[in-house]
């Protein structure tokens, strides 16, 4: 005889099953939206999905600058000329500003300062804006010195590098204002909104710490 | 019986096309192989026609490929994009798709006890990136040049001169472009996978008490999470060296046709590093789902359960993790350094323990069963006899004094195809006639599917047995030409005979096919477990519902394979059963 758990919605207790006594005392089996809003079997994971999948994306992202990185050591890019873009010093700045502001976005929606936590939240959003204009300016300096896409292995790489990780940030933002819509309907709960805003400042931070990264490897590393 | 949980507003266009559902799209992408293996298939047989009849005109095949059979003749060039959509078509859209995006994306979340995986709107869009994929590569027979022609590896510099043959210009472009758009794919089916297989479980499925097929599919998308961004890391330099003029892989000095080719500085050998870090866990992606299903099958069908649950979890996790650290194993004769020829040999010929406990535990789950002979079952056992098969040549290609003999001989296809070509895809055929009343609430033909697997079975012997007698004398691979060598004069014959092989064992084929498409229609109407399987996808209705349980999930009280029990009144205890109470404990 197959046992199952009457569906019942989030926060409610689960009516216990007869015969296998203590069910009562566990949390609901499913039934419920998992808080995501949604009607209908396609619902969304339990939040701690989000969290997951984040750390398998870096696992992810991490092995193809990974494998970049072995490339361009194999090239023996590094010493091969390459001018370092002025501009880039404003870019890090704005990267790393855009990850405290995460952060305060964060604090602000611990304590439940709706307003104040979409404020930081565009914040960020506009200094990642930001970073990716300074980039654009940034390549465009290096055209501006004669250091095209194809100049030499250095210089391809550079552009590689820092365009792949543009791409990644900008999806970043593209999360981060799916965040903010899905906020703005009201059609998550507060657990899978804060849970969603942890996954992406998660991924946000990595991209900081991967921009350091490859400014290092790019223009300090000899 | 069920109550459909849906919108019935839901269009066509969102219920079966641009389905959020995981069983439409693993229907999808198990469609999408089907297309893609017969489209493989059909490839390896022109190749066979020009190895058996170098020599013959084909004017009916001249009217489809005019370039590539100027007079009737079949041009080597043409031989060689044959080798190389072949391969291509085979390993991505087959053997990686249909295991793992095809049954793994139907039966995952059935058997874990979920309503749908963890990201569907994900999950549609890998189905679709997948398809554009295909539909990239598939561009490149239409275009001006063909098809590219450096083999599925594309090592440059070949693949890096765009003028260096025909089919290396756009062709050969359109493929960078397949493959990049195929590993996005790929990496968001990972992602899925590995998310819903950790978060979705429903109550009382622990880890242990997976059936070997999720296990199959989970340590399968955590190599394919890891190894695919290496292969675009590839695509992308090669791409950007072919399109922008860089060297990251020319050395240069290079001349074609009489013309010098400008770059050099870069390094064919970081291509093959690049590609083979992800071309070895490629190959444990596209045999693992099978092995899991087979533990899965073997033990529905001998009625017991799968011997050494616990270690075959283990080594499934071992040659998901041995399976990167092998990869130099393709380059022992690049001009390694010895000392890593060691290392590696080392490491490959330790992927043979794990392999060899699976197969141990397989024959340990069969000894004593009640063996019922069905297709799905005969299909399972005979994975075990080529997986050993071509198992044990991998042993020897492993040992580097060995596979500077055999490296580029018919050996090395002979092992792979024994491999992927025929265990790999035995799993798919065990787990279609298995599988297939589950999803089309009908039975497949029962005389239809033995008669698939004896033809199939000894054809693909009588196919690829031949392969390693043509590697041990020493004939070449991916060559049109062959009779301008001597000493394999003698071996016209033979090519023959496996061309004669293939042709027959092809023709099997399409009674798989007939069988699949009748049963739908008109297959005898299936029971919700008509094997009298325990695991989670026979307890519920057949088709199972929209949301795979009806409204309610199941909790779980049992491992995977409670077969045969003493003390049960059945042979079987589905997974759901609760243990019996037994009074006075």
């Amino acid at each position: 005889m197959a046992s199952t758990v009457t569906p019942s919605r989030p926060g409610v207790r689960g009516r216990a099953d007869p015969g296998s006594g203590g069910i009562d005392k566990l949390p609901p089996v499913d039934g419920g939206d998992y808080g995501s809003g949604r009607r209908g079997p396609e619902r969304t994971p339990p939040p701690e999905g989000y969290r997951i999948g984040v750390w398998l994306v870096l696992a992810s992202v991490s092995m193809m600058f990974l494998a970049l990185t072995s490339a361009y050591i194999v090239n023996q890019a590094h010493v091969l000329p390459l001018d370092f873009p002025r501009v880039f010093i404003v870019s890090t700045a704005l990267i790393l500003a855009s990850s405290l502001t995460f952060e305060m976005t964060r604090r602000e929606l611990r304590r439940r300062r709706e307003a104040v936590f979409l404020r930081w939240l565009m914040v960020t959003l506009g200094l990642g804006f930001a970073f990716l204009a300074a980039q654009i300016i940034a390549w465009r300096h290096l055209v501006a010195g004669g250091f095209y896409v194809n100049t030499n292995r250095h210089s391809g790489y550079a552009y590689i590098f820092t365009g792949l990780h543009a791409i990644h940030l900008f999806g970043g933002m593209l999360a981060l204002s799916y965040v903010v819509w899905k906020s703005r309907r009201g059609s998550w709960t507060a657990v899978r909104r804060r849970v969603s805003v942890d996954a992406t400042a998660v991924y946000w931070h990595f991209l900081d710490g991967l921009w350091i990264y490859l400014l290092v490897i790019l223009f300090f590393w000899r | 019986m069920s109550h459909e949980v849906r919108p019935a507003s839901e269009s066509i266009i969102r219920r079966y096309i641009f389905s959020l559902d995981h069983k439409v799209i693993g229907i999808q992408y198990f469609c999408l192989a089907l297309v893609a293996a017969f489209l493989g298939m059909g490839l390896s047989l022109l190749m066979r026609l020009r190895l058996a009849w170098p020599d013959e005109k084909w004017p009916m095949l001249e009217m489809v490929f005019p370039t590539g059979f100027r007079g009737g003749l079949m041009q080597p060039e043409f031989y060689l994009a044959m080798v190389t959509m072949h391969g291509t078509i085979m390993v991505f859209m087959v053997l990686t798709t249909a295991p793992q995006g095809g049954f793994g994306n139907y039966f995952l979340p059935i058997q874990i006890g979920a309503a749908d995986m963890a990201f569907p709107v994900l999950n549609m869009l890998s189905f679709w990136t997948t398809l554009l994929s295909f539909l990239v590569l598939v561009l490149a027979f239409f275009v001006e040049g063909g098809a590219p022609i450096g083999g599925w590896t594309f090592y440059p510099p070949l693949s890096a001169i765009p003028s260096a043959g025909p089919g290396q210009g756009l062709g050969a472009d359109l493929w960078l472009v397949s493959i990049g758009i195929f590993c996005i794919g790929s990496l968001l089916g990972a992602l899925n996978f590995i998310t819903t297989t950790l978060n979705m479980r429903t109550r009382g499925m622990t880890l242990t008490r997976l059936p070997l097929t999720c296990w199959g599919w989970f340590t399968t998308a955590f190599i394919a999470l890891l190894s695919f961004p290496v292969l675009l890391a590839a695509g992308i330099l090669l791409l950007a060296e072919r399109s922008l003029g860089m060297s990251f892989f020319n050395p240069g000095g290079l001349v074609v046709s009489g013309k010098l080719i400008p770059g050099g500085g870069g390094s064919p050998i970081l291509w093959q590093h690049l590609f083979w870090f992800f071309g070895h866990p490629e190959v444990y992606i596209a045999i693992l789902p099978g092995m899991g299903v087979t533990s899965h099958i073997l033990a529905t069908f001998a009625r017991k359960p799968v011997f050494g649950y616990r270690v075959m979890v283990v080594a499934i996790l071992a040659i998901g993790l041995l399976g990167f650290l092998v990869w130099g194993h393709h380059m022992f004769i690049s001009g390694m350094n010895p000392t890593s020829s060691i290392a590696f040999s080392v490491l490959t010929l330790t992927i043979g323990v794990p392999s060899a406990i699976k197969t141990f535990n397989w024959l340990g789950t069969l000894w004593g069963g009640r063996i019922r002979f069905t297709s799905a079952m005969l299909f399972s056992i005979g994975f075990v006899s080529v997986f050993v098969a071509g198992g044990i040549t991998g042993l020897v290609l492993g040992q580097t004094s060995l596979d500077i003999l055999f490296h580029d001989t018919y050996f090395v296809p002979g092992h792979f195809h024994l491999i992927m070509g025929v265990a790999a895809i035995f799993g798919i055929f065990a787990a279609t006639y298995y599988w297939f009343p589950k999803a089309a609430g009908r039975m497949m033909n029962e005389t239809l599917g033995q008669l698939h697997f004896w033809l199939t079975f000894f054809g693909v012997y009588a196919i690829f047995i031949p392969f390693h007698i043509l590697g041990i004398v020493g004939h070449p691979r991916r060559i049109a030409e062959v009779t301008g060598y001597d000493f394999l004069r003698p071996f016209g014959s033979m090519h023959v005979f496996i061309t004669i092989a293939a042709l027959v064992t092809a023709a099997a084929q399409l009674i798989f096919l007939v069988n699949l498409v009748w049963s739908i229609f008109r297959g005898a109407r299936a029971s919700d477990n008509p094997w009298e399987a325990t695991t989670l996808e026979w307890v519920t209705a057949t088709p199972p519902p929209h949301d795979n349980f009806g409204g309610k999930l199941p909790v779980v009280h049992r491992g995977p394979y409670e077969y045969s029990v003493p003390g049960e009144s059945n042979d079987y205890s589905p997974q759901t059963e609760p243990e019996r109470v037994i009074a006075g404990s």
